[in-house]
């Protein structure tokens, strides 16, 4: 029965106009027919239709139970619900505005974290089952370094003899390419890889066809696939590109992997693939050409991924995978000491990120509180002015229930609307991003919009109209209805709750304010610290970074002497007030090595060495970068030859190992040699090489005693940097045209980008907090103005006895001020609860760092103060006639 | 739940309505509400116009059905007429009826 009767209501709803039609045409013929039987009884026509009307009945209350049997009610209410609100919202479309405006905010960029953080937590990469897969690296036991590079001959041997892995996938390091198709050669990056390295991520081909496990035999024919990228930018897209053919020809040492046999190959193109996912593999490639192991091959230039057999445990792989690295002899005699160290993917790739974004996340979680209790403000304070309406509605026959479904339809509608200016925030924002965000974000994720964006949005709705509907819906207390349709309701009872409830707002908004302006402080003051610390040592104004590769046809002698022209062209050229070539750039110096003194004995092959970081530099490498000589000489040309091996340590180094002495004239051996000493004849100043770290011992050689084959030129340089550029491209081809020179960097856009991790946070924090602070602020002037407004009269009457100006202000003012103040110090607790969210993100400063604490609630206070005040003044100008009057 | 506005009973409305088409086959609302008033001669203090949403809900029912025609003098009026499971329904509420007031009658019957 019910589902019949269901669908005719439904019937019934959709054919409203004419079943009210057809009622109305009913009702009329049977008044007729009653008329015309009371005319037949001997009535007159005027009496005869009175009657019939009497007898009929009362039409409206039927009307409407005929309306109720036929529609669906519950539907119809609250669609009433819904006019009703949108009524509302056009009688003060200030208020709607902006709580739809605030709330946008708010949940635009809720949204915005939420799909990072959907992305990155929990679908960090594009492959399915994700937590099976492995990255393994390749470990140099002997020097501390646990994420390094694997040789062919660790990849073959662990292949071979694993039981926990289904398959093992391997690329090589990114390998600068000259590609010669047609029209320009380009420069880009290729991979060499094993067949199912594409296929271990999921990915299949866009054109084409991907590498094959037969094009991995030696003696099979040159294929190469490239990069959808490349495919786009160099070939125009061109679907014809299949079956081209491509010269390859490396620049940089042989035996990376484009074949033992031919350095240089004339490659056929067999596909088009998708990048790889970039938050796993580093580096832009633009192709990739099948692996072709040399399966004793020992130079460690393999990135190696895995992926466990069902069932198998990560602890479990990782055992096994040691045991199996410990029985190669090759690598555990290698004096590197080489090792296995596998990671789970996954951990590899949020590792970082992950804090980060929690961190992010609970500041904007805040900060929609924060618009939630401003905007719930805005609405306490319209109930009180919507009083009469209620109490109107009331009498009418509405319900307490009907008239709180009412404000929560309403407040749902406003919540609606706020989620999709929201929705329109978070895809703005996120379209920015794509074009200002770091690295990070742009590349190695792909972070929009989704279906769960979505799903989230409507649920930050649905929580926020509870948070902004429950206060004032509360707030229409039975009392008020009923009692404020007589008085205007002087004190009582619940417009002290409803106070109380204005005033818990103004307290979370300003707790809100503190917590941010706090985390913003903090991150600003660590993002300074870092970069102080980078640059530490270091003059980097006007100083310019030109990397310079040699194909690799150059011998030893060939390179250095180009080196050496370059450098002295540039040297002499205008503008250019020092110059000098390095082989790692600080903060990222990479090559380590271990260094003993001469005198102490040779250690055991696996005894551990701390290393020693290297570099290679000319003489004019100082005084380019502005790093001072402590004591000594530099080193110059002259180097080249002599014996012992003229070398440069830093102070960190001559610490470590001759504290106290005096370390020029002293000699050193690397490692386990004994017949080849080196000679400390000079020590220069410190500078960041690892990184954030600090400076660690480094020692210094002459470039020119050893084949260089990539070298940067660093000068400083009084101009732009297109004019360097221009001179320099100059410079190098006069010595020799086929050496390209891609950009010239300044050198402090480098250290900028290292740390851009830090400054987009700082960024992010500081808009967060200043938003925070304009809500607080808003928030304690609309109460302090509400107050005042609501007790014009009492104000009235105190000035008229006698009272100062200045004491109904600050008496105006206490509200708004007590409430701030237990904000304040909620705040403060809050932010010490919360330290250790932030911790991870700091550097150089602690997180409950005392003098940011202070100075954060000082400017709150300041707030406050002003915010109260404002307002409050208007209290001073009542005049106390026209209250009284007031009524 | 009684309506205040007649003296009857929804559910004894409904009877009396399904009756009165069984026994004058397809009426229009007039004539069911005159119906019921002369059988009940002034007992029933019933007004008229209440007669249309108790049809409709029989209606919605699934009880009854409707058709436009033509009254005795020609209007256009509509005319409710019974279903086969109206026709079902009047017999168990009859039934149930009667059972109740034999019971009820029977009460009343009992001696001290």
């Amino acid at each position: 029965m019910r589902p019949r009767e269901a669908i005719n209501r439904l019937f019934g709803w959709f054919r409203w106009q004419s079943h009210e039609q057809e009622l109305d045409e009913e009702i009329r013929t049977h008044i007729e027919m009653a008329t015309e039987e009371n005319i037949r009884h001997g009535m007159s026509p005027q009496e005869a239709r009175q009657a019939a009307r009497r007898s009929f009945g009362v039409m409206g209350p039927m009307k409407e139970e005929h309306r109720d049997a036929r529609g669906l009610p519950l539907l119809e209410s609250v669609l009433q619900d819904l006019r009703f609100a949108l009524r509302a919202f056009r009688r003060r479309p200030g208020v709607a505005a902006s709580a739809i405006v605030t709330l946008g905010l708010g949940i635009g960029g809720c949204t915005v974290l939420f799909s990072a953080v959907n992305k990155v937590l929990w679908e960090p990469l594009p492959v399915k089952e994700q937590d099976r897969l492995v990255m393994l690296y390749g470990t140099r036991d002997n020097e501390g370094a646990d994420r390094v590079g694997v040789s062919p001959l660790s990849f073959t041997r662990w292949r071979e003899r694993n039981q926990s892995f289904e398959e093992l996938a391997a690329i090589s390091w990114w390998q600068q390419v000259q590609f010669i198709a047609g029209e320009e050669p380009f420069l880009g990056g290729l991979g060499t890889v094993t067949s199912n390295l594409f296929r271990f991520f999921g990915h299949e081909p866009v054109l084409g066809r991907d590498l094959q496990i037969e094009d991995e035999r030696l003696d099979g024919p040159l294929v190469v696939t490239i990069s959808r990228r490349a495919w786009l930018k160099h070939f125009g897209g061109d679907p014809d590109t299949l079956g081209k053919q491509v010269r390859l020809s490396t620049v940089n040492t042989p035996g990376y992997g484009l074949g033992h046999t031919n350095e240089t190959g004339l490659y056929t193109i067999v596909g088009v693939m998708p990048d790889l996912p970039g938050n796993v593999i580093w580096g832009q490639y633009d192709a990739w050409t099948p692996l072709r192991l040399d399966p004793a091959m020992q130079r460690a230039y393999l990135q190696v991924f895995g992926r466990l057999k069902p069932g198998v445990q990560f602890d479990q792989a990782r055992e096994e995978m040691n045991t199996i690295a410990a029985g190669i002899p090759e690598e555990v005699n290698h004096p590197q000491g080489r090792g296995v160290n596998p990671v789970p993917l996954t951990d590899e790739v949020i590792g970082q990120l992950r804090p980060r974004l929690i961190l992010l996340s609970a500041a904007v979680g805040l900060l929609l509180l924060a618009t939630c209790a401003n905007i719930a403000t805005l609405l306490l304070g319209q109930v009180r002015r919507r009083e009469e309406e209620f109490s109107i509605r009331a009498t009418l026959g509405a319900g307490r229930t009907r008239v709180i479904r009412q404000m929560l339809t309403e407040n749902f509608t406003l919540s609606l609307a706020g989620g999709a200016a929201g929705c329109l925030v978070a895809w703005w924002c996120l379209q920015a991003l794509e074009i200002i965000g770091p690295t990070w974000w742009r590349n190695d994720w792909d972070i929009r919009l989704s279906p769960a964006s979505l799903l989230f949005v409507f649920s930050v709705c649905c929580l926020t109209t509870l948070l902004l509907g429950l206060p004032p819906a509360l707030a229409v207390g039975r009392r008020t209805i009923y009692r404020s349709l007589g008085a205007r309701g002087l004190g009582n009872s619940n417009r002290h709750s409803q106070s109380v409830g204005q005033g818990l707002l103004v307290a979370t908004q300003t707790a809100v304010a503190l917590v941010l302006l706090i985390g913003a402080a903090l991150i600003f003051q660590s993002s300074l610290n870092a970069m102080g610390d980078l640059k530490q040592g270091l003059r980097l104004h006007s100083v310019y970074d030109i990397p310079l590769e040699l194909p690799r046809l150059y011998s030893g002698e060939r390179s250095n002497s180009f080196f050496r022209k370059v450098l002295e062209q540039t040297e002499s050229l205008p503008g250019v007030s020092s110059a000098g070539l390095v082989q790692s750039v600080p903060p990222a110096t990479t090559w380590q090595s271990s260094y003993r003194k001469a005198g102490t004995p040779v250690p055991e092959p696996d005894e551990p060495i701390e290393p020693t970081l290297r570099n290679n530099v000319s003489a004019g490498y100082f005084q380019t970068l502005g790093i001072p000589l402590v004591r000594g000489r530099l080193l110059d040309e002259r180097d080249r030859l002599r014996t012992p091996v003229p070398v440069l340590v830093n102070e960190a180094m001559a610490r470590r190992l001759w504290e106290g002495e005096n370390p020029i004239g002293q000699l050193l051996y690397s490692r386990r040699e004994t017949d080849k000493p080196y000679e400390v004849v000079g020590i220069v100043g410190n500078v960041s090489n690892h990184g954030l770290a600090g400076a660690r011992p480094e020692i210094y050689f002459h470039y020119s005693r050893q084949a260089n084959t990539n070298i940067h030129l660093l000068a400083h340089f009084n101009g732009s940097e297109d004019a360097l550029l221009v001179a320099l491209r100059d410079v190098i081809r006069s010595v020799d045209d086929t050496v390209p020179v891609e950009a010239v960097t300044p050198l402090e856009k480098t250290f900028e980008q290292l740390l851009q991790h830090r400054t987009f946070m700082a960024i992010l924090m500081i808009t967060f907090s200043c938003f925070a602070l304009a809500l607080a602020a808003f928030g304690i002037w609309g109460v302090v103005a509400c107050a005042v407004s609501r007790r014009t009269r009492e104000i009235g009457l105190r000035l008229a006895l006698g009272a100062e100006p200045y004491q109904v202000v600050t008496e105006s003012m206490r509200k708004g001020i007590g409430w701030s103040v237990i904000g304040i110090v909620a705040g403060m607790g809050a932010a010490l609860g919360m330290r250790r969210l932030i911790a991870n993100e700091l550097h150089g400063v602690e997180p409950t760092d005392p003098l940011t604490f202070v100075a954060a609630g000082a400017v709150l206070v300041l707030l406050m103060l002003a915010s109260s005040y404002l307002p409050a003044r208007r209290a001073a100008h009542v005049d106390p006639m026209q209250s009284l009057r007031h009524e | 739940m009684s309506d205040p506005k007649t003296d009857i009973p929804y559910g004894t409305l409904d009877l009396l309505v399904l009756k009165t088409l069984e026994a004058m086959g397809p009426l229009h609302g007039f004539g069911v509400a005159r119906r019921i008033e002369q059988i009940s001669g002034d007992l029933l203090h019933l007004n008229q116009g209440s007669i249309y949403p108790a049809l409709l809900r029989l209606q919605q029912k699934g009880w009854v059905k409707t058709e436009w025609g033509a009254s005795d003098n020609n209007r256009r009026a509509k005319f409710y007429s019974l279903t086969k499971r109206g026709k079902k329904r009047l017999e168990q509420e009859v039934e149930s009826w009667e059972r109740t007031s034999a019971l009820v009658a029977r009460f009343l019957e009992v001696k001290p």
